[in-house]
């Protein structure tokens, strides 16, 4: 007899209306994306502490590079234990994580920090990540970009709720808003975080289905996919999908859009600054604040674009329009405020869309069988693109400083950059083509994996 | 013979789902989550928890909106 966290337990009755998943999926992705609001606790933590910039910066590096390693090795268990285990124990570790580096800061060892935020955490973050999005996309066979737009939209919007409600919680309970107050306030944010979290992805494990195996959209045509060039109806094991040239180039092409996307997002405030002399730092702030709105909204509206369009055409957008967009700012970004905001929030929008259109894109390649193990494994690009972004805009910025430049001229070599990395990328896009009969999976091969599961 | 797209991931796949489309009848009486057939049934529970979710799921995302463009409202007024 199957557990109640088993897949086998969640299976919904045919007349299940799949407009309640979406919320589920939100719930943990919601949670989740908090990290991206982890700054918040940047300089509270430098306080408390005692320490640098740097050794508070490495709990979140840790927690992006888990969730890169636990999606790319936790992928495979995920598609075989379903969502809702996958939730309980990406919720859980989140959770613990938390309780851990509560403990760290009540007792003052960063070390418990960077164990429980940055790798118990960032373990939550991985599995958490990639736990329903598979299950969304056969919730939506006929809308798989919508599916996953509205998941993965819950990380970005993530962190437009914990940044201002870390705020307030730390500010509540530290009797203030000084820094010296914020800073007390600390663990009992914590503490106050975490439980939310237990409570609201429970409730999204406890909501979660899957869809019945003869449940099919009102009005939906299966064959209809099957007249789509890029579009497969059959299916390729995760071993098997590193072994195509499809995966490889979809991994360069996830690289280049994070990386560009990144150099933007990493030195918004200040690259503002430097372009306009008369922005405040209010105001700069106010920039991050509309960055990280294009970020959510690109998420949810390219995706859902590219169930219309095309994956490959929407990507041929983000990287084609992405290349120009970085051209116009690095020409005559700093002759107009206007030009240069509409420019850095239509990157940013495609940095979003990137994420949450490769989920589809994966899907029409390789097909539903193990997507999200696929998916898992290509986030290692995440990873390595959240490493080399920072790496070359600072480290061009540090060398152009050195060179005696100010202004805007401390951020052109980088823009050029990025403009030849969304050209490789471009590139990259273009070479996609279906993947090889080959590589796939005979249906029975199928029905006895499950049969094992 | 099935309609349905190939979902080779759904659980039991192949068998005989015949009870299934009375599942969402009997289960209203039933608990929130049946391990029975295959099938977990939907509760009026169920829902109320559904509903309730997707409530705290769209109020957390108005309050990270709004605060997010007052806060990016500065930009036109700092």
């Amino acid at each position: 007899m199957p557990s109640i966290l088993d897949r086998e337990a969640i299976v919904a009755p045919r007349t299940f209306n799949r407009w309640l998943i979406p919320a589920a999926a939100l719930a943990i992705h919601l949670c989740i994306g908090q990290v991206y609001a982890f700054s918040v606790f940047k300089i509270p933590m430098m306080g408390h502490f005692g320490t640098g910039d740097v050794a508070v910066g490495w709990i979140f590096s840790v927690a992006i590079a888990m969730l890169g390693l636990a999606a790319a090795f936790g992928g495979t268990w995920v598609e075989r234990s379903g969502p809702r285990k996958s939730m309980v124990v990406a919720g859980a570790f989140w959770v613990v994580g938390f309780f851990v580096a509560t403990l760290g800061i009540a007792t003052g060892q960063l070390w418990l920090v960077y164990l429980g935020y940055g790798v118990i955490g960032g373990i939550g973050l991985g599995i958490g990540y990639i736990s329903p999005v598979s299950t969304l996309m056969k919730w939506f066979p006929d809308r798989p970009g919508l599916a996953t737009g509205l998941a993965i939209m819950g990380f970005g919007g993530g962190a437009l709720i914990a940044s201002p409600l870390s705020n307030s919680l730390m500010a509540l309970y530290g009797g203030g808003t000084q820094p010296e107050q914020l800073q007390d306030g600390l663990m009992q944010t914590f503490l106050t975080l975490a439980v939310v979290y237990a409570v609201v992805i429970a409730l999204g494990a406890l909501v979660i289905r899957v869809p019945h195996p003869d449940w099919t959209p009102a009005g939906f045509n299966p064959s209809e996919a099957a007249a789509k060039p890029m579009q497969t109806t059959a299916n390729v094991s995760a071993d098997s999908s590193l072994k195509t040239p499809q995966f490889w180039l979809l991994w360069i092409v996830l690289f280049c859009n994070v990386t560009a996307g990144i150099g933007i997002l990493e030195n918004a405030a200040p690259m503002i600054q430097a372009y306009f002399s008369e922005i405040t730092p209010a105001a700069a702030a106010g920039f991050v604040g509309l960055l990280s709105i294009a970020n959510m909204a690109g998420r949810f509206v390219w995706s859902t674009t590219s169930d219309y369009w095309g994956r490959k055409n929407n990507y041929m957008m983000y990287l084609g329009i992405g290349l120009a967009m970085y051209l116009v700012i690095a020409l005559m970004g700093g002759a107009n405020l206007v030009v240069f905001i509409v420019a850095t929030m239509v990157i940013i929008s495609f940095y979003g869309g990137g994420f949450s259109t490769v989920p589809a894109y994966l899907k029409d390649m390789f097909g539903v069988f193990q997507v999200g193990a696929i998916h898992g494994r290509l986030l290692t690009a995440w990873s390595a693109a959240g490493v080399a972004g920072p790496l070359i805009v600072n480290s061009l910025l540090e060398s152009q400083e050195a060179a005696g430049k100010t202004g805007a001229d401390l951020y052109t070599l980088s823009l050029y950059i990025m403009v030849g990395l969304l050209a490789i990328g471009f590139i990259a896009n273009l070479l996609v083509r279906p993947v090889a009969a080959k590589h796939h999976v005979p249906e029975d091969r199928i029905s006895e994996k499950e049969n094992v599961a | 013979m099935s309609t349905s797209p190939r979902n080779p991931q759904s659980p039991r796949h192949g068998q005989d789902p015949g009870r299934a489309a009375g599942g969402h009848e009997a289960a209203d009486q039933a608990p929130d989550v049946q391990v029975s057939e295959g099938v977990a049934a939907t509760s009026g529970t169920y829902n109320a928890v559904a509903v309730l979710l997707a409530l705290i799921v769209m109020a957390a995302l108005v309050y990270g909106l709004v605060q997010t463009g007052l806060k990016a409202s500065a930009l036109f007024t700092g």
